[in-house]
């Protein structure tokens, strides 16, 4: 049994949907990437399934937690479950942090919430794991308040509080996008080291392909609110099929590819209130057909682990769109 | 800290020095109290002993050097209509006006802050909407407007209160509830904006996400934070207590120290005049820096800039 499953998974706004039926799952101690431009609803498909979206969020399918459905617990059983078995962490460590208390305080939140840890014990318990997520001299931080601490450090802090409840599964939402580079290596090996560890599975979302790769066993790409294609790290990085992962991989850049070495993918994302029929990348797709007008189901290509969503996934076409890709690029 | 509270109040008496300046040059220069307080066909013999028995014949400066040596010695001089002690005569009405201004400040914060978390919470939906109205109204009707509304209506009309006075404890709910509906509508609307930008951070959603129920998230993480801004308007409401008292007091013929305020003016009684102004300034600069004070306690990221 996957340890978190969601399928047909729906988000809808006022404004139009955000979330267009997502089927994916994550296997217990797995190192799963979502990636995707902003607004293709990578975040907000965790954040609904969460429950941590606002009112005017509605949603639909199911989310399934080992044999506990998401979608259908009341609220408050929903929130005891999150910071315990479902941690999560999120984008910018200066502001996730409660202004007002000490560090200390708010990991020490979590350990009474969760493991009833209170007291001596707790504080005992913060500073290791202040030490284990490599605040130096994590005794004496313990009482600081965030403003006193770098935004590296926050986000060490953060993750000491989401190891606090000792997960079965970290979502990390864009953990080092907000980070300068070193500290971003810095903080994806800690993430990398910790779910090793401690054998949790973790799900990293980002919009950044490399950032995914390094530390992933399999991605999975988001596109205008759908899984476009998803498969091992290697595979899809090597043997990308969707016509969009092919664009992302060529619009990442790469240290001493010399200039012009990048290759946009024109156009936008489609606005959620103006969604195109059948395939959402279509006005975007070099390789656009006629039969892109019906929507294209996420189905294996070259593997059952691999998976995409495109009418030009089958082995063969695939490989002919990619040398006419070149041809286009060269 | 200590050189944080050693500036602070030195800068306190130095508000107040101006203050009292200020006072009195405009009361000695605009006109004489002997003509005002001895009428204007006072024989001039009269209005000469007048003068010399107040001290009013020295130069302006010389009063001064001696009315602030009076002062600093806790002196705050004599009321020149009845030969009273000025600040006896104010304590006692001060006690008057905090009858009605301590429960009505009580009674607006509770309600203005409630209704204002309240109204963030439902933030958008008809509850809201309703507050903010009442709000909203609030604050555009005037105190003495709504005041003489109550008194048209529950003491000319209905007959159910006194219209003023402080014979009966029936007698101070109307001037209760007109101030306080003032502070209510002016802290709901302001705690509602500090409430949503407040339940708009990063930080709340943690709080969520660490597995709080939405009513833990409110208590812990975000009243301590929107307190911030709260905590400085009581505080201006608290300074300005003794001033306010002018209005609602006119109105409802409350006896406190507004309406010493307006008889002492009117008839030069100085030392009473600037007893009261002493006493105003003094508890504006106080209450401002128990403010500041509570801003470091509630907010470590102002411990260093203080």
């Amino acid at each position: 049994m996957p340890l978190l499953s969601f399928s047909d998974f729906r988000v809808d706004f006022p404004r139009g949907p955000a979330v267009r039926g997502i089927d994916l799952s994550v296997a217990h101690g797995e190192a799963l990437g979502i990636v995707g431009e902003s607004g293709s609803g990578k975040s907000v498909t965790w954040l609904a399934a969460l429950g941590l979206l606002g009112g005017t969020a509605r949603i639909g399918g199911r989310v399934m937690f080992e044999e506990h459905s998401l979608t259908e617990m009341p609220p408050n059983r929903l929130a005891r479950l999150r910071g315990g078995r479902i941690a999560m962490i999120f984008q910018d460590p200066m502001s996730t942090l409660n202004p007002v208390k000490r560090i200390g305080r708010q990991v020490a939140e979590v350990l009474a919430l969760h493991r009833g840890i209170k007291g001596q014990a707790a504080r005992a318990e913060t500073v290791r794991l202040l030490d284990q997520v490599g605040i130096p001299n994590p005794a004496r931080r313990i009482d600081l308040f965030p403003h006193e601490l770098s935004g590296g450090q926050n986000q060490r802090v953060a993750i000491a509080m989401a190891l606090a409840g000792q997960p079965d599964l970290l979502v990390a939402d864009e953990p080092t996008t907000a980070l300068d580079v070193t500290i971003q290596a810095q903080v994806l090996t800690l993430l990398d080291t910790l779910r090793r560890d401690l054998g949790m599975a973790l799900v990293l979302i980002s919009h950044d392909l490399s950032v995914v790769g390094e530390l992933c066993d399999r991605i999975a790409v988001c596109y205008a609110g759908k899984i476009v294609e998803s498969a091992p790290v290697a595979r899809i990085l090597r043997q990308p099929a969707h016509p969009y992962t092919r664009g992302l991989i060529a619009a990442a850049p790469r240290l001493g590819a010399g200039a012009g070495a990048l290759v946009p993918i024109h156009g936008q994302v489609p606005d959620p209130w103006n969604m195109p029929e059948g395939c959402a990348f279509a006005p975007r797709c070099l390789h656009a057909r006629t039969d892109c007008a019906r929507q294209p189901a996420l189905a294996p290509t070259g593997g059952a682990d691999h998976l995409s969503a495109c009418v030009l996934s089958d082995a063969r076409s695939a490989t002919a769109a990619h040398r006419e890709t070149r041809h286009v690029s060269a | 800290m200590t050189g944080f509270l050693l500036r602070r109040v030195l800068r306190a008496l130095l508000t107040i020095f101006i203050v009292v300046l200020a006072a009195f040059l405009a009361l000695r220069t605009t006109s004489d109290p002997a003509i005002v307080i001895l009428g204007p066909d006072a024989p001039p013999a009269a209005v000469a002993a007048f003068h010399e028995a107040w001290g009013l014949d020295r130069p302006l400066w010389v009063q001064f050097g001696s009315y602030m040596s009076d002062l600093l010695q806790g002196q705050f001089g004599k009321s020149m209509l009845d030969g009273q002690d000025a600040l006896s005569k104010v304590t006692a009405r001060v006690a008057v006006t905090l009858q009605i201004m301590m429960p009505a400040l009580l009674l607006g914060v509770v309600t203005g802050v409630g209704a204002g978390i309240v109204a963030a919470l439902h933030r958008g939906r008809p509850l809201d909407r309703i507050v903010m109205l009442g709000a909203v109204s609030g604050f555009a009707v005037p105190g003495f407007v709504f005041g003489l509304v109550m008194v048209l209506i529950f003491a000319v009309n209905l007959q159910w209160l006194p219209s003023g006075g402080n014979d009966s404890w029936q007698a101070m709910i109307m001037p209760i509830l007109t101030l306080a509906t003032g502070w209510a509508a002016i802290l709901a609307r302001f705690t509602r904006s500090a409430m949503i930008e407040v339940l708009d951070q990063p930080y709340i959603r943690t709080g969520s996400a660490k597995g709080l129920i939405w009513r833990e998230v409110v208590m812990r993480h975000a009243l301590p934070n929107a307190a911030i801004p709260v905590i400085t308007m009581i505080g201006f409401m608290v300074g300005g207590l003794l001033a306010g008292a002018v209005v609602i007091e006119s109105v409802f013929s409350w006896p406190g120290i507004g309406q010493l305020i307006v008889s002492s003016v009117s008839s030069r009684d100085v030392a009473v005049v600037q007893c009261v102004l002493v006493l105003v300034a003094t508890t504006m600069v106080v209450s401002n820096m128990i403010v500041d004070l509570l801003y470091g306690w509630l907010d470590p990221r102002m411990r260093e800039a203080g």
